[in-house]
């Protein structure tokens, strides 16, 4: 867990925030939490890369992961606000869309348009942030470039990714 | 006449769901399994979704459940999750989306937790660092990979979509150069609603 200031409140405020840019499906909560915890570096990169991991292996929505990263951050409290800061905003949300789907499709439809090309922004952010610090090596670079044209391209699933790259971080490490 | 009969049911099944009579544990336990049971997010579920809250247990229509997959799309909250509670919103109001959204969540949020507890990667030597860097190497491919599929997957005119390109470029290159993220976002999305306007998207 990681030492710091950031309480339950902050938690739950943070993550119902980073709620509103998953618009279109996007990842918006990942950005979001790069650019408050771990850039500010209350969260350290490996622990968010290590969460991030877990909830692409896990089954059910990806929302998941953020159980881990409310761990890291304030334990199992933490945990818990995270669950309550994705639930707020999305049972809001969900019953507000369901009571007034028709009168509501306009908005929705015109905010959702540019909210693709934003999330991108903004995942691409989050991408560059993580990838920084961890100085690649060309070849490593090459693997990212790899992975990323197989995922936008071919739709691969990221618990492929995830438990490939664990396998070939196991047998890189057997080599060395 | 048979055959009459048996879609006149299967016609009934469909327009006709059985949702009068769902308990808050029956809806609970069917959200818990297909949380436990579904990868690849909500896409990756339609088909178990169609045969568990449609044909299974009557719960929707197929147009329902369709209607609901999309407008989950577009509200702001993680697809999966989104359908979650709408479907228990029209099952069973309040209580039935609070009990949908936390069945859905509880597999993969007790096992993320379960992994951050006694998997803690600070905690263990040996291969932990590489296999760090190889996963964290993993899941930066993912996000530009998603960040790609974003811009893939806009169903804008040519024109347009260069302009939402330019519009995520600017975002991403604010936030790298050190403005807050929820102020480049707010900004580019208020652009964004400007210049990318309804109603020129490309048919599907």
């Amino acid at each position: 867990m990681t030492d710091n200031p950031v309480g339950f409140l902050e938690i739950v405020i943070v993550i119902m925030v980073s709620c509103l840019f998953s618009v279109g499906g996007g990842n918006g909560p990942l950005a979001v939490i790069q650019d408050r915890w771990v850039s500010s570096g209350y969260l350290e990169p490996s622990l968010f890369a290590w969460a991030l991991a877990l909830g692409y292996l896990s089954p059910g929505p990806k929302a998941g992961f953020l159980s881990g990263i409310g761990y890291y951050m304030y334990g199992l409290p933490g945990a818990l606000a995270a669950i309550i800061g994705i639930i707020l905003p999305t049972l809001l949300g969900a019953a507000a869309v369901t009571y007034w789907f028709d009168r509501l499709q306009p908005v929705i439809k015109r905010i959702s348009l540019p909210a693709g090309f934003v999330i991108a922004g903004m995942i691409t952010a989050a991408s560059w942030s993580l990838a920084k610090p961890m100085q690649l090596q060309p070849l490593e670079v090459v693997a990212v470039a790899s992975v990323a044209i197989l995922v936008a391209w071919r739709d691969l699933d990221p618990a492929i990714i995830v438990l490939g790259s664990a396998g070939l971080g196991i047998v890189w490490w057997c080599i060395t | 006449m048979t055959i009459e009969l048996a879609n006149s049911s299967i016609t009934d099944k469909l327009e006709a769901p059985n949702n009068k009579h769902v308990s808050l544990v029956e809806l609970g336990v069917m959200f818990f399994r297909i949380g436990a049971t579904s990868f690849g997010g909500l896409w990756g579920a339609t088909q178990k979704l169609e045969k568990e809250l449609v044909h299974n247990k009557s719960w929707l229509t197929v147009e329902e459940q369709k209607a609901l997959i999309v407008a989950a799309t577009l509200i702001p909250a993680p697809k999966f999750l989104a359908f979650g509670g709408m479907v228990g919103f029209r099952l069973r109001k309040w209580p039935g989306s609070i009990v949908a959204l936390f069945a859905i969540l509880a597999p993969p949020a007790l096992l993320v937790l379960t992994g951050a507890i006694f998997l803690n990667p600070e905690l263990l030597g040996g291969p932990m660092p590489t296999l760090r860097r190889a996963v964290g190497i993993g899941v930066i491919g993912l996000l530009f990979g998603n960040a790609f599929h974003q811009l893939r997957n806009a169903k804008v005119p040519r024109r347009q979509r260069i302009v939402g390109i330019a519009l995520g470029v600017s975002v991403a290159s604010a936030a790298i150069l050190g403005v807050p993220l929820i102020i480049a976002a707010l900004v580019g999305l208020t652009l964004g609603v400007c210049l990318i306007l309804p109603g020129k998207e490309k048919a599907q």
